[in-house]
Protein backbone atom coordinates (compact mmCIF):
# COMPACT_ATOMS: atom_id res chain seq x y z
CA UNK A 1 0.00 0.00 0.00
CA UNK A 2 1.58 3.45 -0.70
CA UNK A 3 1.66 6.05 1.93
CA UNK A 4 0.01 9.16 1.84
CA UNK A 5 1.17 12.31 3.20
CA UNK A 6 -0.50 14.08 6.22
CA UNK A 7 -1.93 16.85 4.85
CA UNK A 8 -2.93 17.08 1.30
CA UNK A 9 -3.08 12.88 1.33
CA UNK A 10 -1.00 12.76 -1.81
CA UNK A 11 -0.26 9.18 -2.05
CA UNK A 12 3.67 7.86 -2.73
CA UNK A 13 5.14 4.55 -2.83
CA UNK A 14 7.04 3.14 0.48
CA UNK A 15 10.20 1.27 -0.44
CA UNK A 16 8.47 -1.70 1.20
CA UNK A 17 6.04 -1.50 -1.34
CA UNK A 18 7.43 -4.41 -3.32
CA UNK A 19 5.55 -4.02 -6.40
CA UNK A 20 3.67 -0.81 -6.54
CA UNK A 21 1.06 0.01 -9.66
CA UNK A 22 2.91 3.69 -10.93
CA UNK A 23 0.21 4.15 -13.84
CA UNK A 24 -2.53 4.35 -10.73
CA UNK A 25 -0.78 5.66 -8.10
CA UNK A 26 0.57 8.35 -10.34
CA UNK A 27 -3.11 8.80 -11.35
CA UNK A 28 -4.21 9.36 -8.06
CA UNK A 29 -1.22 12.29 -7.22
CA UNK A 30 -2.80 13.79 -10.32
CA UNK A 31 -6.38 13.60 -9.66
CA UNK A 32 -5.65 14.88 -6.08
CA UNK A 33 -3.40 17.58 -7.36
CA UNK A 34 -6.32 18.71 -10.07
CA UNK A 35 -8.97 18.69 -7.01
CA UNK A 36 -6.95 21.11 -4.76
CA UNK A 37 -7.95 24.34 -6.70
CA UNK A 38 -6.23 27.46 -6.31
CA UNK A 39 -5.32 29.66 -8.38
CA UNK A 40 -4.24 29.54 -11.86
CA UNK A 41 -3.31 32.30 -14.14
CA UNK A 42 -5.34 32.25 -17.45
CA UNK A 43 -3.96 35.14 -18.81
CA UNK A 44 -1.16 38.55 -17.97
CA UNK A 45 -1.62 41.36 -20.64
CA UNK A 46 2.46 41.99 -20.41
CA UNK A 47 2.85 38.62 -20.84
CA UNK A 48 1.02 37.87 -23.91
CA UNK A 49 2.82 41.18 -25.05
CA UNK A 50 -0.03 43.62 -25.48
CA UNK A 51 1.18 47.00 -27.00
CA UNK A 52 -0.33 50.38 -25.51
CA UNK A 53 -2.21 52.02 -26.11
CA UNK A 54 -5.22 50.39 -27.16
CA UNK A 55 -9.36 51.25 -27.47
CA UNK A 56 -9.98 47.72 -25.94
CA UNK A 57 -8.59 43.99 -24.86
CA UNK A 58 -10.44 40.94 -25.62
CA UNK A 59 -9.31 37.94 -23.72
CA UNK A 60 -8.59 34.32 -25.48
CA UNK A 61 -11.94 32.37 -25.05
CA UNK A 62 -11.97 31.52 -20.83
CA UNK A 63 -11.83 27.83 -19.79
CA UNK A 64 -14.96 27.24 -18.32
CA UNK A 65 -13.81 24.49 -15.70
CA UNK A 66 -13.13 27.11 -12.79
CA UNK A 67 -15.11 28.37 -9.95
CA UNK A 68 -14.46 31.63 -10.31
CA UNK A 69 -12.68 34.32 -12.19
CA UNK A 70 -10.66 37.07 -10.66
CA UNK A 71 -8.99 39.62 -12.52
CA UNK A 72 -6.72 42.23 -11.49
CA UNK A 73 -5.42 45.53 -12.71
CA UNK A 74 -2.52 48.15 -11.92
CA UNK A 75 -0.64 50.83 -12.76
CA UNK A 76 -3.63 51.83 -14.94
CA UNK A 77 -4.02 54.63 -17.42
CA UNK A 78 -6.56 56.01 -19.65
CA UNK A 79 -7.64 58.62 -22.63
CA UNK A 80 -11.22 58.83 -19.89
CA UNK A 81 -10.94 62.00 -18.26
CA UNK A 82 -13.07 60.48 -15.90
CA UNK A 83 -10.30 57.84 -15.07
CA UNK A 84 -12.20 55.11 -15.11
CA UNK A 85 -11.98 51.44 -16.87
CA UNK A 86 -14.55 49.61 -18.29
CA UNK A 87 -15.60 45.90 -18.52
CA UNK A 88 -17.78 43.43 -21.44
CA UNK A 89 -18.46 40.11 -21.26
CA UNK A 90 -18.52 37.80 -24.35
CA UNK A 91 -18.08 41.00 -25.90
CA UNK A 92 -21.72 42.06 -25.34
CA UNK A 93 -21.99 46.15 -26.25
CA UNK A 94 -25.63 46.95 -24.11
CA UNK A 95 -27.67 46.38 -21.13
CA UNK A 96 -24.96 46.63 -18.58
CA UNK A 97 -26.39 47.97 -14.88
CA UNK A 98 -23.68 48.97 -12.26
CA UNK A 99 -23.33 50.98 -8.99
CA UNK A 100 -20.75 52.45 -6.92
CA UNK A 101 -19.93 54.07 -3.84
CA UNK A 102 -16.64 55.99 -3.88
CA UNK A 103 -14.83 58.13 -1.72
CA UNK A 104 -12.64 61.11 -4.13
CA UNK A 105 -10.94 63.17 -2.08
CA UNK A 106 -12.88 64.22 1.23
CA UNK A 107 -16.20 63.54 -0.34
CA UNK A 108 -17.99 60.34 -0.38
CA UNK A 109 -20.17 59.82 -3.47
CA UNK A 110 -22.31 57.38 -5.41
CA UNK A 111 -23.84 56.61 -8.83
CA UNK A 112 -25.12 53.80 -11.01
CA UNK A 113 -25.81 53.24 -14.55
CA UNK A 114 -28.41 50.71 -16.80
CA UNK A 115 -28.45 49.98 -20.09
CA UNK A 116 -25.52 51.40 -20.40
CA UNK A 117 -22.52 49.57 -23.07
CA UNK A 118 -20.08 48.44 -20.37
CA UNK A 119 -19.77 48.22 -16.44
CA UNK A 120 -17.43 50.03 -14.94
CA UNK A 121 -14.18 48.20 -13.94
CA UNK A 122 -12.66 51.05 -11.57
CA UNK A 123 -10.22 54.11 -11.54
CA UNK A 124 -7.25 54.56 -13.41
CA UNK A 125 -5.28 57.36 -13.95
CA UNK A 126 -4.86 60.03 -16.69
CA UNK A 127 -3.03 59.73 -20.12
CA UNK A 128 -1.15 62.77 -19.45
CA UNK A 129 1.12 62.14 -17.03
CA UNK A 130 2.77 58.64 -15.88
CA UNK A 131 2.87 59.50 -12.14
CA UNK A 132 -0.78 58.26 -11.60
CA UNK A 133 -2.19 55.21 -12.24
CA UNK A 134 -4.93 53.18 -11.18
CA UNK A 135 -5.37 49.43 -9.60
CA UNK A 136 -8.06 47.30 -8.73
CA UNK A 137 -9.56 44.00 -8.31
CA UNK A 138 -12.35 42.34 -9.94
CA UNK A 139 -14.38 39.05 -8.72
CA UNK A 140 -16.65 37.21 -11.49
CA UNK A 141 -18.64 34.34 -9.37
CA UNK A 142 -19.53 31.35 -10.60
CA UNK A 143 -18.70 32.79 -13.95
CA UNK A 144 -19.46 29.68 -16.04
CA UNK A 145 -23.00 28.49 -14.34
CA UNK A 146 -26.52 30.26 -15.59
CA UNK A 147 -28.42 28.02 -13.37
CA UNK A 148 -31.03 30.29 -11.96
CA UNK A 149 -31.38 32.29 -15.08
CA UNK A 150 -28.76 35.18 -14.65
CA UNK A 151 -25.77 35.98 -15.75
CA UNK A 152 -22.60 35.91 -13.17
CA UNK A 153 -21.87 39.52 -11.49
CA UNK A 154 -18.79 41.51 -11.11
CA UNK A 155 -17.92 43.09 -7.82
CA UNK A 156 -14.80 44.95 -7.98
CA UNK A 157 -12.41 47.46 -5.53
CA UNK A 158 -10.15 50.16 -6.88
CA UNK A 159 -8.38 53.44 -6.68
CA UNK A 160 -6.58 55.18 -8.70
CA UNK A 161 -4.90 59.08 -9.15
CA UNK A 162 -6.40 60.76 -12.25
CA UNK A 163 -5.79 64.36 -11.96
CA UNK A 164 -3.61 66.62 -9.25
CA UNK A 165 -5.13 69.34 -10.24
CA UNK A 166 -8.39 68.29 -8.58
CA UNK A 167 -6.68 66.24 -5.97
CA UNK A 168 -8.76 63.50 -7.42
CA UNK A 169 -7.94 60.59 -5.78
CA UNK A 170 -10.24 57.90 -6.09
CA UNK A 171 -11.16 54.70 -3.72
CA UNK A 172 -14.53 52.89 -5.36
CA UNK A 173 -16.23 49.83 -4.51
CA UNK A 174 -17.97 48.48 -7.51
CA UNK A 175 -20.92 46.12 -8.55
CA UNK A 176 -22.25 45.37 -12.01
CA UNK A 177 -24.11 42.96 -14.30
CA UNK A 178 -25.08 42.36 -17.87
CA UNK A 179 -28.76 42.21 -17.76
CA UNK A 180 -29.62 40.98 -21.27
CA UNK A 181 -29.92 37.06 -20.30
CA UNK A 182 -28.13 34.59 -19.17
CA UNK A 183 -24.86 33.67 -20.57
CA UNK A 184 -21.95 32.17 -18.70
CA UNK A 185 -19.12 34.69 -19.39
CA UNK A 186 -16.87 33.07 -22.14
CA UNK A 187 -14.48 36.18 -22.80
CA UNK A 188 -13.46 39.89 -21.13
CA UNK A 189 -13.58 42.97 -22.84
CA UNK A 190 -11.47 45.78 -21.10
CA UNK A 191 -11.68 49.35 -22.67
CA UNK A 192 -11.59 52.88 -21.02
CA UNK A 193 -15.21 54.46 -20.23
CA UNK A 194 -13.69 57.25 -23.14
CA UNK A 195 -10.99 57.28 -25.20
CA UNK A 196 -8.31 54.44 -25.35
CA UNK A 197 -6.56 52.41 -22.80
CA UNK A 198 -2.71 54.22 -22.47
CA UNK A 199 -0.98 51.82 -20.33
CA UNK A 200 -1.53 49.06 -17.18
CA UNK A 201 -1.71 45.24 -16.83
CA UNK A 202 -3.66 42.84 -16.06
CA UNK A 203 -3.83 39.19 -15.27
CA UNK A 204 -7.11 37.30 -14.70
CA UNK A 205 -6.76 34.13 -12.97
CA UNK A 206 -9.83 31.31 -12.50
CA UNK A 207 -10.19 29.65 -8.99
CA UNK A 208 -10.77 26.65 -7.77
CA UNK B 1 -10.45 66.08 -23.76
CA UNK B 2 -9.16 66.34 -26.68
CA UNK B 3 -10.38 63.79 -29.18
CA UNK B 4 -7.78 60.79 -28.80
CA UNK B 5 -6.74 58.73 -32.32
CA UNK B 6 -8.63 55.48 -31.86
CA UNK B 7 -6.15 52.80 -30.96
CA UNK B 8 -5.69 49.33 -31.98
CA UNK B 9 -8.49 46.56 -30.58
CA UNK B 10 -5.80 43.95 -29.09
CA UNK B 11 -7.80 40.38 -29.05
CA UNK B 12 -6.94 36.59 -30.33
CA UNK B 13 -6.76 35.22 -33.79
CA UNK B 14 -6.08 31.37 -34.32
CA UNK B 15 -3.03 31.18 -36.66
CA UNK B 16 -2.31 28.83 -39.57
CA UNK B 17 -1.17 25.78 -37.22
CA UNK B 18 -4.91 26.23 -34.87
CA UNK B 19 -3.13 28.24 -32.51
CA UNK B 20 -4.38 31.57 -30.73
CA UNK B 21 -2.45 34.49 -31.13
CA UNK B 22 -2.70 38.04 -30.24
CA UNK B 23 -2.97 40.82 -32.62
CA UNK B 24 -3.78 44.40 -32.71
CA UNK B 25 -6.05 45.13 -35.16
CA UNK B 26 -7.80 48.04 -36.30
CA UNK B 27 -11.27 48.75 -35.21
CA UNK B 28 -14.63 47.22 -37.10
CA UNK B 29 -17.02 49.75 -38.22
CA UNK B 30 -19.27 48.70 -35.19
CA UNK B 31 -16.81 49.21 -32.62
CA UNK B 32 -15.51 52.36 -34.01
CA UNK B 33 -19.09 53.95 -33.57
CA UNK B 34 -19.40 52.46 -30.52
CA UNK B 35 -15.78 54.24 -29.87
CA UNK B 36 -17.10 57.68 -30.81
CA UNK B 37 -20.36 57.27 -28.67
CA UNK B 38 -18.43 56.88 -25.83
CA UNK B 39 -16.31 60.08 -26.45
CA UNK B 40 -19.55 61.93 -26.98
CA UNK B 41 -20.95 60.85 -23.41
CA UNK B 42 -17.59 61.37 -21.54
CA UNK B 43 -18.12 64.90 -23.46
CA UNK B 44 -21.99 65.49 -22.39
CA UNK B 45 -20.86 64.30 -19.29
CA UNK B 46 -18.11 67.05 -18.57
CA UNK B 47 -20.14 69.90 -20.11
CA UNK B 48 -22.97 68.88 -17.41
CA UNK B 49 -20.19 68.39 -14.13
CA UNK B 50 -18.62 71.85 -15.41
CA UNK B 51 -22.30 73.87 -15.41
CA UNK B 52 -22.85 72.05 -12.08
CA UNK B 53 -21.74 73.77 -8.94
CA UNK B 54 -18.90 73.12 -6.86
CA UNK B 55 -19.64 71.06 -3.72
CA UNK B 56 -19.56 72.98 -0.76
CA UNK B 57 -16.03 72.80 1.41
CA UNK B 58 -16.38 71.57 4.95
CA UNK B 59 -15.60 75.36 6.15
CA UNK B 60 -18.74 76.47 3.90
CA UNK B 61 -20.78 73.45 5.33
CA UNK B 62 -20.12 74.65 8.96
CA UNK B 63 -21.03 78.05 8.16
CA UNK B 64 -23.46 77.28 6.54
CA UNK B 65 -24.70 75.21 9.78
CA UNK B 66 -24.20 78.29 11.77
CA UNK B 67 -26.29 80.11 9.63
CA UNK B 68 -29.03 77.78 9.80
CA UNK B 69 -29.21 77.73 13.97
Amino acid sequence: MPGSTPKLALPYPLPADAVTDYPALGQSLAQKIEGLGGAVKLWDSTEAGVVFPVSSIITPAIPQTYKHLLLAYGNAASDSTSGQLALRFNAFATNYRYQYLQGAYQTPGAGEGYSLGYMLLGPCGPSTSGAYGGAGLALIGDYANVVGGATPNLLAIGSGFFSAASQQYNVQLLGGMYAGGAYAVTSLTILATAGNIRRGRFTLWGIG
Amino acid sequence: MSTPEPAPVACYEENADGELELIHRPMTEEELADYNERLAAEAERQKEAATKPAPLSDDELVKLRGLIE
